[in-house]
């Protein structure tokens, strides 16, 4: 049950309340003087009395109806409920009235005479309010819940753009174009080949989806791509060292995971740190297991600082949604400031 | 002659400002580095008048390079893809230019090199806008008797006011550096860390237990067995901070 706002708390309401609540008293007043003759006194004390009882029933109900409305028979949860009230209120208030005009016999005629009638005013007027409260609610609620739909729309929407921002690597793309540029003056032949690749890279990025496995051959083939743009970038200092065992040519994987775990590798290994490096890529089979090994180097200062260590939670986790297995990611760091990331992914049969 | 220093750690992108800067004669680049280190070096080495400096670079940024570098030379920032130093170019007026760098860009920025040459270095406050970039919330950059310290943020005790330092308390010991106490409190995640007095800024994972000393004065013991004063307001805030 959704506790939404209680309709008094609205200003407007409150207003239009109180004025209705003290018109109607007036009214009162003024139908027992002038047309049933009771005097001033008994007429405002009738009026205050019942009426005060019948605003406090609203009240009630209006409070009830906000914490809890059943989801079945609420048609008759609210006429028991209005039942009870107005019958009580009615007692209470001819019990208060004929003490409080023991001697004043016509009145306690009419007011013996009229209780019936007493009763079902009340009831409508309860009835009716306890309905309005009801109507309230639910509006109140559908409102609430449609707010709640968009912003959750949004926040997908969002998630969804930053995906893409990322699937785009902007800063790794800028600093390509730029790397392009350069050989366009030195070397312009080299630049043209590594446009091509670029272009492969960037087509292959756009088609990863997490449900598409692709063959080991083929992932390689993009990972190599990734490999050989860095390569030119950082040719000073980048090395490579990749070995594919050729029965696992024809075995396959998702097409999301290898490339961010690279990804990982050469940012701690080649963006964090100075001098040569060599990043090495062993693909083997193992058990039935594709087993994909990476090495990169690390600096552990800038490795502590980072905090989270590696920031593989994120493949750690579509591991586990892909194939219920957590542990088919293993990293370790070795002698000598050397970082170890194992990825073993079951095949498909 | 206008002396520059080129600090980037793509050759190739050093590549490109080389190849614009032979249509200037009268700036001469005297030297070439691959990452801050070397960048800090060469400056106290050679007093440039102006610097080429690339933002993503490895073990410590350019920002990080230049808090440490004494008497900072102008600098012209090259830089690929960074959000964060994107928008404090915005605010500030540095010269800036995005990789790949345009050639009529690069020239014009090369003709409002006199004047900024005559201007003061480095508007102060375009660095403390650089404390917006993540890698500024999860380190601190210190340097000690000529020795740069790489602090991470979840491994300082406190920090405290000393003249127109602060003081930065840590297991390894105490650094300085030149910033202020509101300086860390707003930029350093508030969840982690409370002023709980105006000379003290507390890691709250280093909290070891909050005592009454006086009627109305707290003093709290750190893990690391230093007791240190809490504040009436430093009270309220660290009641919040820690949910009672």
């Amino acid at each position: 049950m959704i506790v939404t706002n209680n309709p008094l708390l609205s200003r407007t309401i409150q207003k239009s309340a109180a004025t209705l609540f003290l018109a109607w008293i007036i009214a009162f007043v003024l139908l027992f003087y002038y047309t049933l003759n009771f005097n001033w006194f008994a007429s405002i004390a009738d009026s205050l009395i019942t009426n005060v009882f019948l605003g406090l029933c609203c009240l009630v109900l209006s409070l009830v109806l906000r914490f809890y409305q059943p989801k079945q028979e609420i048609v008759l949860f609210v006429i028991i409920l209005t039942l009870v009230l107005s019958a009580a209120t009615a007692f209470l208030s001819r019990f208060l009235l004929s003490s409080l005009f023991v001697n004043y016999q016509s009145y306690i005629l009419f007011l013996n005479f009229s209780l019936p009638f007493r009763f079902i005013i009340l009831f409508v007027f309860l009835a009716w309010c306890a309905f309005a409260n009801v109507l309230w609610y639910r509006l109140e609620e559908q409102s609430e819940m449609k707010e709640r739909l968009f912003a959750a729309q949004n926040l997908a929407k969002e998630a969804e753009l930053n995906k893409l921002r990322h699937q785009l690597q902007p800063h790794f793309l800028f600093n390509s174009l730029n790397s392009v540029y350069a050989l366009t003056i030195v070397n312009p032949k080299e630049a043209g080949v590594m446009i091509t690749k670029l272009a492969s890279f960037l087509r292959g990025t756009l088609k990863r989806d997490d449900e598409v496995w692709v063959s080991v051959a083929e992932e390689m083939e993009y990972i190599q791509l990734y490999l050989d743009i860095e390569k030119v970038r950082f040719s000073h200092r980048l090395n490579l060292d990749i070995q594919i065992d050729e029965n696992t040519l024809g075995l396959s994987l998702p097409g999301t995971l290898l490339q961010p775990i690279v990804e990982n590798a050469i940012k701690f290994g080649l963006y964090n740190t100075s001098g040569a490096i060599l990043i090495s890529v062993l693909v083997q089979v193992e058990n039935n297991l594709l087993k994909i090994s990476i090495q990169n180097p690390y600096d552990p200062e800038v490795k502590s600082a980072g905090g989270t260590g590696f920031g593989l939670t994120a493949i750690r986790r579509r591991l586990y949604l892909l194939f219920a297995d957590s542990s088919l990611l293993q990293t370790a760091s070795l002698e000598g400031n050397i970082y170890l990331t194992t990825l073993k992914i079951p095949q498909k049969i | 002659m206008i002396r520059t220093i080129l600090i980037d750690d793509e050759p190739l992108a050093r590549d490109v400002v080389k190849h614009y800067l032979n249509n200037f004669p009268d700036i001469e680049i005297v030297a070439e580095c691959s990452d801050g280190f070397e960048g800090i070096k060469a400056i106290a080495q050679h007093h440039p008048d102006f610097i080429f400096l690339d933002i993503q670079m490895p073990r410590i940024n350019g920002f990080e390079m230049l808090e440490l570098v004494e008497n900072p030379p102008v600098v012209i920032f090259t830089t690929a893809f960074d959000e964060y130093a994107i928008k404090a170019f915005e605010v500030n007026a540095a010269d800036y230019l995005l990789k790949p760098i345009d050639q009529e860009r690069f020239e014009q920025a090369m003709h409002k090199l006199p004047a900024r040459l005559r201007q003061t270095a480095l508007p102060a406050d375009l660095l403390e806008t650089a404390a917006m970039s993540p890698a500024q919330h999860n380190r601190i950059v210190v340097k000690t008797n000529g020795v740069i310290k790489i602090i991470p943020v979840a491994e300082i005790h406190y920090f405290e006011a000393d003249d127109d330092q602060v003081k930065i308390s840590t297991a390894d010991g105490h650094f300085y550096k030149n910033k202020t106490m509101s300086f860390f409190e707003h930029t350093l995640d508030n969840e982690q860390f409370v002023r709980i007095h105006r000379s003290y800024l507390i890691n709250l994972v280093q909290v070891s237990k909050i005592e009454l000393k006086e009627k109305d004065s707290y003093v709290v013991l750190l893990k690391s067995g230093i007791w240190l004063p809490v504040s009436k307001t430093g009270y309220l805030k660290l009641k919040t901070s820690l949910g009672l």
